[in-house]
């Protein structure tokens, strides 16, 4: 399965080799007619490619991320208070009040 | 992964020694001469490999030819070499047709535009009759600061713009679990 965008990479290096082109002819570090003017946009766009496919950056957090959760929590010691089984389970809240409305709470 | 790895130690291997490459210098091979005067400067390819020459003037020009009498068909231009696929264009000057002079010269008024002074020109002249083939080179360019030249900031600017966006792509794609 391809993890990396290589079509992106493929225009993305050819527009970086046509802007670094540019940069060198305006800055007047290579001759007009330098044949680095040709291969740097066809470099560039294989490396784009390759880099690509590659995508070497982001790797560690894609596998975090990628990694399944289903580990159990950590086991906890059952209360004392707690039912177990076999005994009564305790009354619902209001049910000793004998149906009469419960006091409100002090304010 | 350690294919592509030796993939761009190779690239990066091949692009530095070009990018560090020596120019070729300027030449006039032939029995011919040419000169060129810009505000009182004269410049000439046996004498130097390169020149910066002002950005508009007039060109007081002048070739000869040192061998050969009577009249003949002659053929010649004046053009700059640039990249493939376009390889080169025909400045104003080119000749082809009979003539007995075998020397000539003339003015040139030029005026270019500021996005021209940074780039390096290579002009390429040559000059053929019977047995004859002059060719010359000499590498241009314009007076002035290429940092008041709008063309390279833009070009810097798309730079950056190119960089980020590389670096985005490169990327892994987030995956759905």
């Amino acid at each position: 399965m391809t993890r990396g965008r290589p079509l992106r990479g493929l225009f993305g290096g050819f527009l970086l080799g046509i802007c670094v082109d540019l940069d060198l002819i305006f800055g007047g570090v290579v001759k007009l007619d330098s044949t680095l003017l040709t291969i740097l946009p066809v470099a560039l766009l294989v490396l784009g490619l390759l880099l690509g496919l590659w995508a070497p950056l982001g790797r560690s957090r894609a596998a975090k991320a990628a990694r399944p959760k289903h580990v159990l929590p950590p086991p906890v010691a059952w209360p004392d208070s707690a039912p177990i089984e076999g005994s009564t389970p305790p009354p619902p809240f209001g049910a000793n009040l004998g149906g009469e409305t419960p006091p409100p709470p002090p304010i | 992964m350690r294919l592509i790895r030796i993939l761009v130690a190779l690239a990066i291997a091949a692009l530095v020694p070009m990018l560090t490459a020596t120019a070729a210098h300027a030449e006039l091979k032939g029995p011919c001469t040419g000169t060129g005067r810009i505000l009182g400067v004269t410049y000439n390819p046996k004498l130097q490999d390169s020149v910066v020459i002002p950005r508009a003037g007039e060109v007081h020009w002048r070739g000869t030819v040192t061998d050969g009498a009577g009249k003949r068909p002659i053929n010649g231009a004046v053009k700059v070499k640039l990249p493939w696929p376009i390889n080169e264009i025909t400045l104003n000057g080119n000749w082809g047709k009979t003539s007995a002079k075998y020397a000539n010269a003339g003015i040139y008024t030029y005026d270019l535009p500021a996005v021209l002074v940074g780039p390096k020109f290579t002009v390429f002249g040559s000059h053929k009759e019977r047995a004859i083939v002059c060719t010359g080179t000499i590498d241009v360019q314009l007076a002035g600061s290429k940092w008041k030249n709008p063309a390279l900031i833009a070009s810097l600017l798309f730079t950056v713009l190119a960089v980020i966006n590389i670096s985005l792509v490169i990327r892994v794609k987030d995956r759905a679990i």
